[in-house]
């Protein structure tokens, strides 16, 4: 009985799983990624939809540019647009995926990106990422953005690229304010010798990120892009 | 899996780095005519110079995994893989306060199984500033050679993939994941099973610390615990005999409200007595945190500590060394033949039940020779068979601590239950059970089959009886956010009637409890589960007036067989003498 059991699971594989929190799942085989991920994490993942800001994808009640970006005198980031608000439980799943190093969920949130990406019509060449300083990269053993970005693009059918390169390692953007956040990634960043060759005039990159706070560091990414010849950078992330 | 964790809160270690810029770097050698793995090759030279021996065929890799499986035998695979030979260098010293350090490193991390980061953290967290790395490999490469821990990669990967395996919980197959990694600069794998507790991955090495010899000691250990009753006593007498004559495993069927936890004081108290080491193993962190607490009182002096994601770091830090360990199933995975008892609390819950990889984890442990106690209300009928083969032992404690018999449910059949529940239609039983409860001044439990049906149900109360509609009402479901405060809320008798799903089935106790199961007929409750809701009515010596109903379109087996179990059990408790209280078992069941 119990053999008889086993091997029917093991030929009939039993219902797909949650690909963010591993309880069972309805759906079939053939179920898109979006429909892998099931209601209550969606629910709680929170989608940003109905008003939001049109350059940087704030949720806001009406539509409009909302008061952080009034503010910014300097923007080369053209738009941002993000799938989720940052909620307690969004910044535990970013956290599991970049510090706990849990790249399964790459998977369900590079597709998220790539849907929201299609929804807002996006169009342009080339696809790149935010990226770690060498020596983060090494203990951490993975880009998160990258894996985002391939992911997306692999949906998308866009190339991905890495653009850029970080020059200067700083300490991590959550414990400073938006002042000192601006002061300390200036210069941070540089084109990548991909880059340099890559970049002509009249290219609209789209840049892959886990989370917009301030901006500061896309905003970064931009205007290294934008001086290297880009026309126009956009930019997509997770949280919002 | 997803969820809020304070566990070890990693600093990011200088992973492996070197001047030259190697990312990892590990060793093999021939000595002695077999091939070792070296951290720290200079400890190696020295150790085998000591004895007499010479060191050929050095080799250096980039990842563990690939040393691994040249020692093993194996082929490794190709991009540098081959290890480069390398020239060694001529007289080494070994500083002397190396070997009082490893002394003392062996001494805090003896009966654990840790990754590289972890054994970073831990002897940051111990010595307070940071060793140096070359130190530190120095350290366990001293270990090594004498065999004080095994070094193993955190996934094995041998040449057949068939065989490849986690070696920290034990997943394999499509819980394995082959990701390029920038460590190593390979392609190797990592295990998505446990990656809440630190990322195992095959270039990491994991170590498992053996436990240190033992001094045959006695100590007293003081115990506050109030008096047991007959059954109790029997049950505990049962059990110590089992821990002294050093059963591997044997079973405490202890029926809901029994006092189990109390059944097993005297068991932890005699191995702590000769100077062991017990783990409490339950399967979720609301239940660890109630058994530390009671830990707390019962062995006040020996400081018992209690492990789960949500506990930090500075809560433990003071308790490391206790004996006494209470923690969430998954944390057993840290531990390696440390433990001489291991009690595994509701072994029949979820996560435990049909994973292979925590039973792994409960098993590695323990150490040879100790004794795992599982103890559950509701045997699987595996269990049971195997107990009556004798293939296990087992401790039965068949009646309650205040000698009431266990509530037997009463099955009632409503036809087309949920379309009249649906339609407003009266459904005579449940609205006499409700005005029961009412009567009664108690609260009520009830449970049904999915998130989906509470709005039905509340919807039909609104409809047919809006005096009980008027009471406090609250849902609490899986899926909810305020569930915890809700049941808190229960608890407190701040709510009078919870709607809940199966998820409550264990570990809510109030005293004045009532219990309906709507839908009883349902796939999701099985016999085992029915028996848990059963048995959250009449824990309170002073309250016996609760009720148990299930209401279902048809009976099932599972329901059925819940009933005759729970029957099966008063039976045995009325002959072997321990119902203080006996009542006809009739005397249950309202005469309506």
């Amino acid at each position: 009985m119990f053999l008889v059991s086993e091997l029917w699971d093991k030929w009939f594989r039993s219902p797909e799983e949650c690909r963010v929190c591993g309880s069972p799942l309805g759906g079939g085989v053939f179920a898109g990624e979006p429909h892998r991920v099931c209601n209550g994490c969606l629910e709680r993942l929170e989608p940003i939809c109905g008003g939001i800001c049109r350059r940087c994808g704030r949720p806001m009640r009406t539509a409009g540019v909302c008061r952080d970006c009034l503010r910014r005198s300097r923007r080369e980031l053209d738009v941002n647009r993000a799938c989720f608000r940052y909620t307690s439980f969004t910044r535990d799943c970013i956290h599991f995926l970049k510090y706990r190093g849990q790249e399964t969920l790459a998977r369900p949130f590079g597709s998220f990106l790539a849907a929201a990406v299609e929804e807002w019509k996006w169009r342009g060449d080339l696809v790149t990422y935010v990226p770690l300083h060498p020596e983060k990269y090494r203990e951490r053993g993975f880009n998160q953005a990258e894996l985002l970005a391939r992911e997306m693009g692999r949906r998308l059918w866009i190339p991905v690229r890495s653009l850029l390169i970080r020059v200067r390692s700083t300490s991590p953007q959550s414990r400073r304010n938006r002042s000192e956040r601006i002061r300390e990634l200036q210069g941070s960043f540089a084109l990548s010798d991909l880059g340099k060759r890559l970049l002509r005039t009249n290219r609209r990159i789209l840049v892959v990120d886990d989370v917009y706070t301030t901006g500061t560091t896309l905003n970064e990414c931009a205007k290294v892009l934008k001086d290297g010849g880009a026309s126009r950078v956009d930019s997509v992330t997770v949280a919002r | 899996m997803v969820g809020p964790s304070k566990d070890y809160p990693f600093a990011p270690v200088s992973y492996f780095r070197t001047q030259e810029g190697k990312d990892v770097r590990v060793f093999t050698y021939e000595a002695a005519g077999s091939r070792r793995i070296s951290l720290h090759l200079p400890t190696d030279l020295y150790f085998w110079e000591q004895s007499g021996q010479e060191i050929k065929q050095v080799q250096v890799y980039s990842s563990i995994g690939q040393a691994w499986r040249k020692q093993s035998g194996g082929r490794s695979r190709g991009g540098g893989g081959m290890g480069a030979a390398i020239r060694l260098e001529e007289d080494i010293q070994i500083p002397a306060e190396r070997e009082e350090l490893s002394r003392g490193l062996w001494q805090v991390l003896e009966g654990r199984a840790l990754l590289w980061e972890e054994v970073c953290f831990w002897t940051k967290q111990w010595w307070g500033s940071s060793v140096e790395e070359e130190t530190l490999r120095s350290l366990l490469q001293m270990m090594l050679l004498r065999e004080q821990v095994r070094m193993l990669p955190g996934v094995r990967t041998p040449r057949v993939a068939w065989h490849w395996q986690c070696n920290r919980c034990g997943a394999a197959g499509n819980r394995l994941m082959s990701t390029p990694c920038a460590r190593c600069n390979q392609f190797c794998l990592f295990c998505t099973h446990c990656t809440m507790l630190g990322k195992s991955r095959s270039c990491v090495p994991l170590f498992l610390f053996r436990p240190r010899p033992k001094e045959n000691v006695r100590r007293s250990v003081t115990m506050r615990l109030p008096v047991l009753t007959g059954a109790q006593q029997e049950a505990a007498c049962q059990s110590v005999d089992f821990v002294r004559n050093g059963v591997s495993r044997f079973l405490l069927w202890a029926v809901t409200g029994s006092g189990k936890t109390e059944v097993l004081m005297p068991v932890v108290r005699r191995v702590l007595e000769r100077g062991g080491r017990v783990l409490w193993a339950a399967p979720r962190r609301d239940v660890v945190d109630e058994i530390a607490a009671r830990m707390e009182r019962v062995f006040p002096e020996e400081k018992p500590l209690a492990i789960h994601g949500e506990r930090s770091w500075e809560e433990r830090k003071n308790r490391l060394g206790s004996p006494l360990v209470t923690a969430t199933v998954q944390q057993a995975w840290r531990f390696y033949r440390r433990f001489d008892l291991v009690v595994v609390d509701e072994a029949d819950a979820y996560p435990l039940a049909g994973d292979r990889t925590l039973q792994m984890g409960l098993e590695r442990a323990t150490v040879r020779g100790g004794t795992q106690c599982w103890v559950t209300a509701t045997p699987s009928p595996r269990w049971k068979k195997e107990a009556v083969k004798g293939k296990l032992s087992l401790v039965t404690l068949p009646s309650r601590y205040h000698g009431y018999p266990l509530p037997v449910p009463r099955l009632l059949r409503v036809g087309g239950l949920w379309r009249r529940l649906e339609r407003g239609k009266p459904v005579e039983p449940l609205s006499s059970f409700f005005h029961r409860v009412l009567d009664t001044d108690g609260q009520a439990l009830i449970f049904i089959p999915g998130t989906s049906d509470p709005p039905r149900l509340l919807k039909w109360i609104h409809h047919t009886a809006p005096d009980i509609a008027a009471r406090t009402w609250a849902t609490a479901t899986g899926k909810e956010k305020e569930r915890r405060d809700r049941v808190e809320a229960f608890r407190k008798g701040e709510v009078q009637f919870l709607i809940a799903t199966t998820v409550l089935e264990r570990g809510v106790t109030v005293p004045r409890c009532h219990v309906v199961v709507v839908g009883a007929d349902h796939p999701v409750f099985d016999s085992a589960s029915l028996i848990q809701m059963a048995g959250r009515v009449g824990r309170s010596p002073v309250y016996q007036k609760g009720r148990v109903l299930f209401l279902a379109d048809v009976h099932t087996e599972a329901q059925k067989t819940a009933v005759r179990e729970i029957k099966e059990l008063n039976h045995r408790a009325r002959q072997r003498g321990f119902l203080v209280v006996d009542e006809e078992e009739n005397e249950h069941v309202p005469s309506e």
